[in-house]
């Protein structure tokens, strides 16, 4: 299944802030998770700390409260017309224990304390709620997730 | 997972490829075998693996002066 992602209003502004002020996304230092959202409530796009209105998995049974730490990047840039970086990760994976747990909503979010005021990046939709049985040892793979920039200038 | 991936379903001879899948022990050799979810085994106790994709976002930011 793949899934389309859902930009959040900080994302922007982690972005434009960059790393230098130690406040925006810093992709080759900062610490970068995939967390995990019920399906009671809906994170608001205009949420800008994990999980916001969001509702996080309960702590235990295969899922660890702020989710997996993003591991494995390779980035890269290049071109001085257009400048571009793209992060790619190893991929993120749950294997349910004990009672097992369910979610709805993948989050992609900053955790680097500097980028409280703009931690949140992207959530994706599951589109239903999922149910991992800890009884079976139900995995999930999160794959395909990157993430690019793009930044260029226009004389008008 | 990316063994199970490499192979061959036991209900469609398919490829598993990146497609949620279940896995059980044959009963007689012992041997893994692997499932697409949607070939649907009949047995609920299988171990299922969930693979999802998560497409890739664009961000642009244009600098505009002169105006």
């Amino acid at each position: 299944m793949a899934l389309s992602p859902n930009k959040y209003n900080s994302t922007v502004q982690a972005l434009a802030r960059g790393g230098a002020s130690g406040t925006g996304l810093l992709l080759n230092a900062d610490t970068l998770k995939m967390g995990l959202c019920t399906a009671a409530t809906v994170p608001a796009a205009a949420d800008t700390t994990f999980p916001g209105t969001g509702t996080q998995v309960a702590n235990g049974n295969g899922y660890t409260t702020g989710g997996v730490s993003l591991t494995g990047a390779t980035s890269n840039s290049g071109g001085t017309e257009t400048l571009k970086t793209t992060a790619n990760f190893a991929n993120p994976t749950w294997t349910a224990s004990a009672a097992g747990f369910s979610l709805r909503y993948f989050v992609f979010y900053d955790s680097t304390a500097a980028a409280a005021v703009c931690q949140n990046l992207l959530f994706w939709d599951y589109g239903s709620t999922l149910t991992l049985s800890g009884a079976n040892g139900d995995t999930l793979d999160l794959s395909g997730s990157n993430f690019n920039t793009t930044g260029w200038a226009t004389l008008v | 997972m990316k063994i199970a991936q490499s192979t061959d379903c036991e209900g469609c001879g398919q490829r598993i490829g990146n497609e949620d899948f279940l896995l059980a022990t044959d009963g007689i050799s012992g041997k893994v075998v692997a499932f697409h979810k949607r070939c649907n085994p009949a047995d609920p106790d299988l171990q299922r693996h969930y693979s999802v994709s998560l497409t890739p976002a664009q961000f642009a930011t244009t600098l505009n002066w002169g105006r």
